[in-house]
């Protein structure tokens, strides 16, 4: 009897755990605006952001003098998805387009691309221009004491 | 001792020399754009020609050569050898001054700084509007020019922005005539909304030999003005228009005029963009620098993009100028960039 009652709050146990850890996990495609430490702005609006990363407002960061280098995912992935539709407004193809017209028109450097969160991260962190967007699942431990988040969607 | 040391220095210079050489590779882009087509036409004399068309093959290499200096290259290959079409070193001070030098494109209205006249992957029709366009496809302006120019933007929240340039204009072989002077101002209030007014002024020397073959026999002053508004980069619908007035005056003789205008809409359907684009140049009699030939063209046109750098344009062109009376023409374009 003591044997099944055990095992009764256990499983209860288990499955309010596993409810209440689906209910914090951020869901696919939610993603975080980051940028280098050194960089001084602690937080930028949706719009901001759009202008930053296009470098639309602005061509270097300056607070601390240094170009603003955006930082793109190389393949198409959920966070990617998000972040051309949510901040930029624009297709992968608009995107594509309006940096390959800026390297023709400025000789401006195109956004570096990376294949993985992981590798985003550590480009951020090296580069006291970069900003770059990553999925918040990726923002643990280690990887959030590396760059500063701006803007989370 | 001295021997290990020497050796030790040489591997010391050879490995910051590898790791120099990385990071301009690092720094480096190179990209190429190149098209090809098709066209059939027929004159007014019911003459029908159809030819296809290889287009150039251009060659864009970028450089961010430190935090504050750029550099790019644009070599054109194409059936009659190879042009640099630019070549453009940058010092970028700040938002609102960066210099450049070297062979740039004349910073005249929005169209011809924005749509680069060979990469047709990003430009909207087959060709330029004639104003503006290669001297093939009737073009009345020279688009490059060598010199050293000032530049910025992102002025205030209307966005504002200029470009100063001071080049060898129309009298790039004349070591007597004044240097040309171009000056563009802008704004973009909103979001890929842009207007434009650009001036330039050229002093051209005796003995310089016009495009015609006609030798000036005293000076000329070639004046320019231009006044342009375009909406492009929007989600669906997308617009330019644009306005030239030219005036050629010597000592001897009034100003004779050459007027010219465009207009261009296109609305985004997905990955298709019907669009209509119209322009007009009419010229005095007798201009001396430019050869007279008016010149009237409708363009209905549909672009199909198979992805950012890829796109196929099939036009119907209905054109009346001088030289040839009239000419309808299809035109089916690929263009691509890699």
């Amino acid at each position: 009897m003591k044997t099944k009652y055990s095992f009764l709050c256990g499983l209860i146990a288990l499955l309010a755990f596993s409810f209440m850890a689906f209910q914090t996990a951020p869901a696919a495609g939610e993603f975080a605006m980051i940028i280098n430490r050194e960089n001084t702005i602690n937080a930028l609006t949706a719009s901001e952001a759009k202008l930053y990363y296009l470098r639309k407002l602005k061509k270097r960061w300056t607070e601390i003098n240094k170009n603003i280098r955006p930082v793109d995912r190389k393949a198409p992935c959920a966070e990617q998805n998000a972040f051309y539709s949510k901040i930029l407004s624009m297709s992968a193809a608009d995107v594509e387009k309006y940096f390959t017209g800026k390297q023709l028109q400025n000789a401006e450097r195109p956004p570096d691309k990376f294949a993985t969160d992981s590798e985003v991260i550590n480009f951020v962190a090296s580069e006291p221009g970069a900003i770059g967007y990553v999925s918040v699942r990726s923002l643990t431990g280690e990887n959030k004491e590396k760059v500063k988040v701006v803007l989370q969607f | 001792m001295k021997k290990k040391i020497i050796l030790l220095l040489c591997i010391l210079f050879e490995g910051i020399s590898i790791l120099r050489a990385q990071t301009i590779l690092d720094n480096t882009q190179v990209r190429f754009f190149g098209n090809t087509g098709y066209f059939a036409e027929k004159d007014s004399s019911h003459h029908f020609t159809h030819t296809f068309d290889v287009g150039n093959i251009e060659m864009l290499l970028t450089s961010q050569v430190t935090d504050r200096i750029s550099v790019l290259a644009e070599p054109v290959f194409s059936t009659n050898g190879v042009s640099i079409e630019r070549l453009m070193i940058s010092y970028f001070y700040s938002d609102y001054l960066k210099v450049s030098a070297g062979k740039l494109y004349s910073p005249v209205g929005i169209w011809n700084t924005r749509f680069y006249h060979h990469v047709k992957v990003l430009t909207p029709t087959i060709n330029q509007p004639a104003i503006i366009a290669e001297p093939e496809e009737f073009g009345v302006l020279d688009n490059n020019d060598t010199g050293i120019q000032l530049s910025g933007e992102n002025i205030s929240k209307l966005r504002f922005g200029y470009k100063l340039l001071v080049g060898n204009g129309y009298a790039n072989s004349t070591k007597y005539s004044d240097k040309t002077v171009t000056a563009n101002l802008y704004i973009e209030p909103v979001d890929n909304l842009q207007f434009a007014v650009s001036g330039r002024t050229d002093n051209l020397a005796p003995g310089t030999v016009a495009p015609t073959g006609e030798v000036l026999r005293e000076f000329n002053r070639i004046n320019l003005f231009n006044a342009s508004v375009m909406y492009y980069g929007g989600e669906k619908f997308e617009f330019a228009s644009e306005f030239y007035r030219i005036g050629v005056s010597t000592p001897t003789t009034a100003t004779r005029q050459l007027m010219s205008g465009f207009a261009y809409a296109g609305y985004r359907l997905n990955k298709f963009t019907p669009y209509v684009l119209y322009n007009k140049v009419n010229y005095d009699q007798n201009m001396g620098w430019f050869s007279v030939n008016n010149f009237t063209g409708s363009t209905l046109g549909i672009r199909y993009n198979f992805s950012a750098l890829c796109v196929l344009k099939l036009e119907g062109q209905f054109l009346e100028s001088d030289q040839f009376k009239k000419l309808n023409r299809i035109g089916v374009q690929w263009a691509i960039g890699f």
